[in-house]
């Protein structure tokens, strides 16, 4: 049986740990674990973080080229407009000054 | 106080004060598995409260096929053999690359002064400490667990996950390899 082997220098070294108390927790164990709980559940939210970040600066993109778009269309639709009144007043001669 | 039932409901369902309780009762324990197998007080503290953050994120797979000391100690044997290993691999680096890894020269070369050892036996004990640290990873552990942490061969073995013949070996086998270390250093 391997528990009867003979080693009398390995018993007379462990003969020094005969009365060998145990190690007290190191103090604040708790605090330290729970703090480095909440730091690593920290991660999971940054996780989170670069996505949501990345998706509000897509939107913004998007709804600043929509607005850009939409300003551009706007004198265009205005000159356009403009034309047609113009066309329309000097048609029907809507400028003339002159009293009758 | 909680029953261990109770805790392990509590434990399920995120309660703190169960989760308090299971350090307060079962944190020397680990705290004392890890840092008997690892001879590093701080690598120590570090696996003991992986083990906790281990516990808290799966009790809910927790089948109660074993008692959860019984438990803890598998988790904490398995974070202790991870450190181990991490410690050899870092070593193995830093006998490549010294000089790009400094600060990482740990564990075979210090004396560990186990704090519950009395002043006349520190000398002896860090003699054997540092024979133990030289024996085969699973050597180390089985002898480190029933000799100096004083588990029973059938508590060892649950927390080996081996049969009880098995660790007798080991164990059997650690002593005669620490004999042969310890040989030199009687002689001198």
């Amino acid at each position: 049986m391997q528990r009867n082997v003979h080693t009398p220098l390995t018993d007379e070294y462990l003969q020094a740990l005969g009365d060998i108390r145990p190690a007290e927790l190191p103090p604040f164990f708790l605090t330290r674990l729970q703090a480095r709980m909440a730091r690593e559940r920290l991660p999971a939210r940054w996780r989170w973080q670069p996505a949501l970040a990345l998706g509000a600066l897509a939107l913004a993109l998007v709804l600043n080229t929509v607005a850009l778009l939409q300003q551009q269309r706007q004198p265009q639709k205005a000159t356009q407009q403009g034309g047609a009144f113009e066309n329309f007043a000097s048609d029907f001669d809507l400028y003339s000054t002159s009293n009758y | 106080v909680l029953s261990e039932q109770e805790l392990i409901i509590g434990l399920k369902e995120r309660n703190e004060e169960a989760f308090r309780q299971l350090v307060e009762g079962h944190g020397s324990r680990v705290y004392n598995t890890v840092l008997n197998i690892l001879q590093d007080p701080g690598e120590a503290e570090d696996a003991a409260q992986e083990v906790f953050i281990k516990v808290y994120e799966s009790i809910g797979g927790f089948r109660q096929d074993a008692a959860l000391g019984t438990w803890l100690y598998q988790i904490a044997v398995r974070k202790a053999i991870d450190k181990l290993r991490r410690r050899k691999t870092r070593q193995r680096l830093q006998a490549i690359l010294p000089r790009w890894m400094p600060g990482s020269a740990k564990a075979e070369n210090t004396v560990f002064d186990h704090p519950g050892i009395q002043l006349d036996n520190k000398e002896k004990a860090a003699r054997l400490f540092k024979a133990i640290n030289g024996l085969p990873e699973k050597q180390r552990i089985a002898f480190t667990l029933i000799k100096v942490q004083g588990l029973s061969y059938e508590e060892a073995a649950a927390a080996m996950q081996q049969g009880i013949k098995a660790i007798e070996s080991l164990v059997g086998r650690a002593r005669q390899n620490l004999q042969q270390q310890l040989q030199p250093l009687k002689n001198r």
